[in-house]
């Protein structure tokens, strides 16, 4: 499948440069466009599950907590999530429009590979290797990669800390002062 | 922060699962709206309820009310006893009351303090009425059973 998509880029250059300059510049329009668009979901795809990872990440973290604590902490966890949502869109933001750019840059130049028919000069493996859809895929998956590393990190901070405020709590409600409650004295 | 109560409202179910007998604390009103939630959800034979007000925040709440209407229909025994004459989430306590006979009292003072006793083995017990805090235990069958008698003793089922 690898190769016949790497054949079909290929033959797709031909055809350009085969066709005339009309034919290359359509290509080239129509290249630009499909891949702006293909590129544009899946950032927003890869956006999106960053946040879903993140949250579910902070949830798993939330859950650990010892029961009691989590309520005696809401102020203290409410104010920890809020900020890890404020931190999700002061990076996602930039990030995505980051991503859009560079997809619009990359698509061009896919678009201009076909064009000029790299792929005959640099053989058709180092043309897929090296192809922007491959790089671009590759570095929304470091990308991804490096913000659950980021987030780990701050939620192992924050875990951390939960245990050690977790020590100084005040631990064993006794069973004879809801006795006393229940036989009313 | 529906991470946070979605996670606390979790541990809570797995307590209720796993018959944990730990005690722990309430104060807010957030997280006791999720307690009586899901000790409601949980219920196989009885509900009792013991509430100043019927007070809107919890049982004016849509899921609230939905798992109230469930526990009837499945047949467990709910009965709630509010000491206000007139409770605040009236058409609600109108509606149960056209479920099944009698499930909400008005005007009735089963026990001094707020409470929600679940199968005779769970409650919430408000140990402090003015700072509104309260004890919870998942499985506690000897202090719930006696909880429990209080809504089943001669007199209270007699003004029944």
């Amino acid at each position: 499948m690898v190769k016949a998509l790497a054949d079909a880029v290929i033959s797709a250059g031909n055809v350009c440069r085969c066709e005339g300059d009309m034919a290359a510049f359509v290509s080239v329009m129509v290249t630009v466009l499909i891949g702006t668009s293909l590129f544009e979901k899946t950032t927003r795809f890869y956006a999106d599950r960053i946040e879903k990872r993140g949250k579910d990440n902070l949830f798993n973290a939330v859950k650990k907590l010892p029961f009691s604590e989590q309520e005696q902490r809401f102020k203290v966890l409410r104010d920890h999530v809020e900020e890890e949502s404020a931190n999700f869109a002061k990076w996602n933001g930039p990030l995505l429009q980051l991503c859009v750019i560079l997809s619009i840059v990359l698509s061009l130049a896919g678009a201009f590979e076909l064009f000029f028919c790299l792929t005959e000069t640099i053989g058709k493996w180092n043309a897929f290797l090296f192809s922007p859809l491959v790089l671009y895929f590759c570095g929304c998956e470091i990308i991804a990669l490096v913000v659950k590393s980021r987030q780990n990190k701050q939620i192992n901070r924050f875990v951390c800390h939960a245990s050690v405020e977790e020590e100084l709590r005040i631990k064993g409600v006794k069973e004879k002062e809801i006795e006393s409650i229940v036989d009313g004295k | 922060m529906d991470i946070i109560l979605q996670a606390y409202r979790e541990r809570f179910v797995e307590m209720i699962r796993e018959n944990d007998p730990e005690i722990v604390d309430n104060s807010s009103r957030l997280h006791a709206r999720i307690i009586i939630q899901e000790l409601i959800r949980h219920a196989s034979e009885t509900v009792f309820i013991q509430c100043t007000n019927f007070a809107s925040d919890i049982y004016g709440d849509p899921e609230t009310q939905g798992i109230l209407r469930d526990a009837l229909q499945r047949g467990v025994h709910v009965r709630i006893a509010v000491r206000n004459s007139v409770p605040h989430a009236e058409a609600f306590a109108n509606e149960l009351n056209d479920l099944a006979h009698d499930t909400v009292r008005s005007g009735e003072n089963v026990f001094a303090n707020d409470c929600c006793v679940v199968d005779r083995k769970r409650f919430r017990l408000e140990r402090d009425k003015k700072e509104r805090t309260a004890y919870v235990c998942a499985y506690n069958p000897p202090l719930a059973e006696k909880l429990a008698g209080y809504f089943e003793s001669p007199v209270n089922v007699a003004e029944a």
